[in-house]
């Protein structure tokens, strides 16, 4: 009975795993079949390919793309790097792979103060090995006969126990020599390393050039460094590549090099760089080795490269340098208050309303301990900010859009008391006002009761605040057509959505939305904000890059290979009256003696005329970096327009914890309306200059 | 007390056969590389080679029957060394704790032991239970289902999270195996396939419609199903990790390498990991295509004898730990050889008694120790002219 049981599990068992049998005797013959298309009926597309790849063996580098301003004034650009590459060619035979090192060691200088001591230690006992072993210990050598220590770790230990005299005594030739050949090692059929990279002279390039015929493998290589031409300006936005001795970088090495990139060849990392780096990226020289009789070498050229192509930036690199300078100067004096100890950073965020071209984009950084600035112009496009009272224009036309309010519309600017939570008011009351005052004045109530009306709800004094759900995401959507909340779609990588807050916050928060005080955004969407007011809502996209030119050969002109133009993303479905209305409150905040940018704009009509906004919100900053964000400042924001009837610049200027906020109600500076109306005034200047 | 020992010559010669194609095979990728003193690598696959064989022949003459009594042990030994990879004493290597240092040998990769461990067990168990419920209800069938699952998960889910997909993966299919071998009833397949095929189905569609961003917050899956997708989109809108690199240059290899091959250290273009999880594609490149399908059949042939010692074999807890054999081994070769030609996605997997490495070599000479005790066993029975009832 129990044999009878056993026999039929048993085969059960050969039956079922037949099964897998048969399974994988069919997935062998399509393997086979496979085999067979890819080794036989594909053979000629493959061997081609081969014949590509195994033929060049040397690849010469050419520059990348230099970058040059709407000037014409070079921005960033290469100079020439010697060093002497390597790259094992196959079939180098033991002899050989020697004597290049030999010759190498021969020709070169290598600094080899700069060896560390393990590698000195390897190099001794590869030299030594007969007498090596004398120097260890006793019980190392009994360890070893005993078989307690395998016989690699028994080499490891006498490595450690070499003298430190008998390192030194080393022959320095042999030093270099031991060292080029660990180089080397690191190569492979297409891994080129690099044997000397630094401090490469004149005539140890032209030395071994000139015997590279019989050093297969082994190349005087002009490379190229990258070099800003412009000091530190813009240097974030302009980005950064790899150096050669980086090379591609370790997590996207894989993908660059089945782009056909070498490990050794540089690659653009961030800002521009990166996000062009298709254009920028020279295209190596190629060539192949041949053996002549004679047992040296022939190179000959396989494929001809080019260098990178040149991108032409939207940017006057002197009105750069400009806002700049104006931003340090007002970050400097402003630090002479002694509330400021928090005041480091300012940005600015320039576009032509009417393209979409950058102007300029500024963000400078002081050290205190230093005294220096540095660039960070990049968070324009990265950074995220509480901006305040300057998206109030976007709240009035989302007013508008929303049915909530109709231009010129009148509303009782007074202190509010909700139920259960303290006093909510704008920073004077200003009693029954319309629009045009509420943008000149700033008031907050106007915002508010706006809100309230489009969420259903109504002001009763001692009342509860109630706005329905899902009032925030209508503003939302409408602040996006603006730009606020999403991308602007510039052509640098990461860019910022801004930070958004939840779907359903506590009414009190949807309020604070309308004042700018709940969701964050960059400047850079501040700037196509307030492009899209000068537009009359249309939201253009923001370009650094205006043109990508490939140089053309001797006779020909240059190619334009990509050409950035006005790209209008989306127009605001409100015709133009609420727009005029929009800008005339704008227009009186700089124009009009109570408006809150008029002291710093007074003046400026006799050269043009502009519309702004000005903002100031709360912000909570880490300063002690205790990971508790418990420091309550004041942010200072501006966004403004001119001229004012045909608007060719707009900006935004941002100044971040400006001063602390617990004993003001608001900041005693304006250095942020002072940043916008310099930039303006520069911005006109050098326009008359041209 | 001396005894018999009948040696399974079939399989010894189809590893044999293997082995010399794999020593080439790693002899002839040095060429790609510079010569370095240390970097015997051919020698050390023949030493691997010798010592596998003394191993194997060790195990024939010590029996399977001490076996079935040591799978608790070994298995919970196995276990152990997995959780010990969580201590200091684990080594990362590119970002996997999959190994220890050993001094003077290397290293050492205890999941290879563990999944021939966790096959020992798993055949043990269904044994038993056969043995102990000699009813085949549905009820029993559930049981063991349950059993096997959870004894194989344990290992699975520790070797996933070093991260290790594809040995994770070999337990699992090891362990279908066995149970299709002791007779869990085929909608138990079709159920489990079906969920793992929907699971994965569901995770690579989220990743192509949200372009790899709903995976953001979780990259140990997200990097994973990415490899799904890249393989099955070579040159898809998603962006690709380059995977495909590797696969190109073994592509471009073995096509241009066509019937006659490059020759013997011949080919001039490399290939990422050309002596081990690409192997396949460097022999058949410098080799040619004849040798390619040598490989095939002599991976189908050891195949086919672990089945044909399985068939013959009257002791479940024997055939079970065959069937586990095949499964594993098959999968691995399926799996190896297909990536190599672009029909599996890319994935570090090895092809079984092929690829260089001492520790999965080793491991794999255990499979082929107890085997030859199989076949010993087998043929003793044989012999004495009437079947043994099982007793372990």
């Amino acid at each position: 009975m129990a044999q009878e049981h056993e026999g039929r599990l048993t085969e059960m068992a050969k039956w079922r795993t037949s099964l897998i049998i048969l399974v994988m005797a069919l997935i062998m013959i399509v393997y086979a079949m496979r085999l067979f298309y890819i080794q036989v009926i594909e053979h000629e597309v493959y061997a081609k390919e081969y014949n590509q790849q195994s033929r060049i063996t040397y690849s010469a580098n050419q520059p990348r793309g230099v970058m040059v301003d709407a000037d014409g004034k070079v921005v960033v650009s290469n100079k020439p790097v010697k060093n002497i590459i390597y790259t094992f060619q196959k079939g180098t035979t033991d002899e050989e792979y020697k004597a290049i090192a030999e010759k190498l060691a021969s020709l070169i200088e290598i600094d080899i103060s700069v060896i560390n001591d393990n590698d000195l230690r390897l190099f001794y006992y590869l030299n030594n090995e007969e007498t090596v072993e004398n120097y260890a210990s006793a019980e190392t050598k009994a360890a070893y006969e005993a078989g307690e220590i395998e016989y690699d770790a028994y080499t490891q230990e006498i490595m450690q126990q070499i003298p430190a005299e008998a390192i030194a005594a080393m022959d320095s030739q042999l030093i270099e020599l031991e060292y080029i050949k660990s180089l080397m090692d690191q190569s492979s059929i297409s891994k080129s390393v690099t044997i000397k990279a630094e401090n490469v002279s004149e005539e140890e390039f032209a030395r071994v050039a000139e015997h590279s015929g019989t050093m297969p493998g082994v190349e005087a290589n002009l490379n190229w460094d990258r070099e800003y031409l412009q000091g530190d300006s813009m240097q974030t936005i302009l980005g950064s590549v790899t150096s050669s001795k980086q090379g591609l970088p370790a997590e996207v090495a894989d993908y660059y090099m089945a782009l056909g990139y070498n490990l050794n060849e540089r690659v653009g990392r961030s800002g521009l760089e990166q996000s062009y780096e298709e254009y920028l990226r020279g295209q190596a020289d190629m060539f192949a080795y041949e053996k002549r009789d004679d047992g040296t070498f022939d190179k000959t050229l396989v494929e001809k490269g080019h260098a990178g192509y040149q991108l032409n930036l939207t940017v006057d690199i002197d009105f750069q340098k400009q806002v700049e300078e104006i931003i340090q100067r007002q970050l400097l004096e402003e630090r002479n208050n002694p509330a400021a100890a928090n005041l480091t950073q300012a940005f600015v965020s320039a576009i032509n309303p009417q393209t979409g071209e950058i102007i300029a984009m500024a963000g400078q950084e002081y050290d205190p301990e230093t005294k220096e600035f540095a660039d960070v112009s990049i968070l324009n496009a990265t950074g995220n900010f509480q901006m305040g009272s300057s998206v109030k224009p976007a709240t009035v036309l989302s007013g508008y859009q929303l049915g909530a309010i109709s231009p010129g519309q009148y509303l009782l600017d007074e202190a509010l008391q909700f139920k259960g939570t303290p006093l909510k008011k704008s920073w004077k009351v200003m009693g029954n006002i319309s629009d045009v005052d509420a943008l000149r004045m700033s008031s907050n109530a106007y915002m508010w009761k706006l809100i309230i009306q489009l969420g259903g709800g109504q002001y009763i004094p001692n009342g509860e605040l109630y706005i329905q759900d899902g009032t925030i995401t209508k503003l939302r959507e409408s602040f996006q057509q603006f730009g606020l909340g999403v991308k602007t779609g510039i052509d640098l990588p990461n860019e910022s959505t801004g930070f958004i807050g939840k779907d359903n916050p506590d009414p009190g928060l949807v309020l604070d939305f309308g004042i700018g005080q709940y969701d964050q955004y960059t400047p850079l969407q501040m700037a196509q904000y307030v492009s899209t007011i000068a537009n009359n809502g249309c939201r253009v996209q923001p370009y650094l890059v205006d043109s990508v030119v490939a140089q053309g050969e001797t006779g020909e002109g240059d190619k334009i290979l990509l050409e950035n133009n006005r790209e209008i993303l989306n127009c605001v479905p409100l015709t133009q009256n609420y727009f005029d209305q929009i800008k005339e409150g704008m227009h009186q905040v700089t124009s009009v003696g109570d408006g809150t940018a008029y002291s710093e704009f007074k003046g400026s009509g006799v050269a043009y005329e502009s519309g702004g906004k000005t903002g100031t919100a709360e912000a909570y900053i880490d300063p002690d970096g205790d990971g508790q964000y418990d420091k309550k400042v004041f942010n200072i924001t501006y966004i403004g327009f001119a001229p004012f009837d045909n608007p060719e610049i707009a900006l935004a200027v941002v100044v971040p914890s400006v001063q602390p906020a617990d004993d003001l109600s608001v900041p005693s500076s304006h250095m942020q309306a002072q940043i916008a109306r310099e930039v303006i005034d520069a911005y006109f200047n050098s326009k008359k200059t041209q | 007390m001396r005894r018999k020992l009948y040696i399974d010559w079939w399989i010894l010669a189809i590893i044999a056969a293997l082995g010399t194609i794999s020593v080439l095979g790693i002899f002839s990728a040095k060429a790609l590389f510079p010569p370095s003193d240390w970097a015997n690598q051919e020698i050390k696959q023949i030493m691997w080679f010798g010592v596998g064989t003394v191993g194997s022949f060790i195990m024939l003459w010590w029996g399977n029957d001490r076996l079935g009594r040591l799978a608790w042990p070994l298995y919970i030994i196995g276990i152990i060394s997995l959780l010990g990879l969580y201590t200091p004493l684990g080594l990362n290597i590119n970002n996997a704790t999959r190994w220890y240092a050993i001094p003077g040998i290397g290293t050492l990769q205890p999941s290879e032991f563990v999944k021939i461990f966790v096959i020992i067990l798993l055949a043990k168990l269904a044994a038993d239970h056969h043995e102990k419920f000699p009813k085949m209800t549905a009820g029993n069938y559930r049981l063991l289902f349950f059993k096997l699952l959870v004894v194989a998960g344990i290992p699975a889910a520790l070797i996933f999270q070093q991260p290790d997909t594809g040995l994770a993966t070999v337990i699992i299919i090891s362990m279908l195996a066995i149970m299709l071998a002791a007779g869990i009833p085929f909608r138990y397949f079709i159920t489990v396939g079906g969920a793992a095929f929907a699971a994965v189905g569901g995770a690579v569609g989220l990743f192509v419609v949200t372009n790899g961003a709903f995976y953001s917050a979780i990259p140990q899956i997200g990097y994973r199903i990415e490899r799904i997708v890249n393989w099955l989109i070579p040159n898809g809108s998603v962006e690709t990790s380059g995977d495909n690199y590797q696969l190109m240059q073994g592509m471009i290899a073995m096509g241009s390498g066509g019937l006659e091959g490059h020759g013997f250290q011949s080919s001039a273009v490399f290939i990422p990991e050309g002596q081990n999880d690409f192997i396949f594609s460097t022999i058949s490149a410098d080799f040619g295509f004849f040798v390619g399908l040598a490989i095939i059949i002599l991976s189908f042939l050891l195949l086919l004898r672990i089945f044909i010692v399985l068939a013959k074999s009257k002791n479940k807890f024997h055939s079970y730990m065959a069937a586990g054999f095949i499964g594993m081994i098959a999968f691995q070769q399926m799996f190896n050889i297909g990536m190599t030609m672009g029909l599996m996605p890319v994935k570090g997997m090895t092809l079984p008694f092929i690829s260089y490495g001492g520790t999965s070599l080793l491991s794999y000479f255990l499979v082929i120790g107890i085997m030859l005790s199989i076949h010993n066993e087998n043929k003793r029975l044989e012999n004495s002219g009437f079947a043994k009832i099982n007793t372990i």
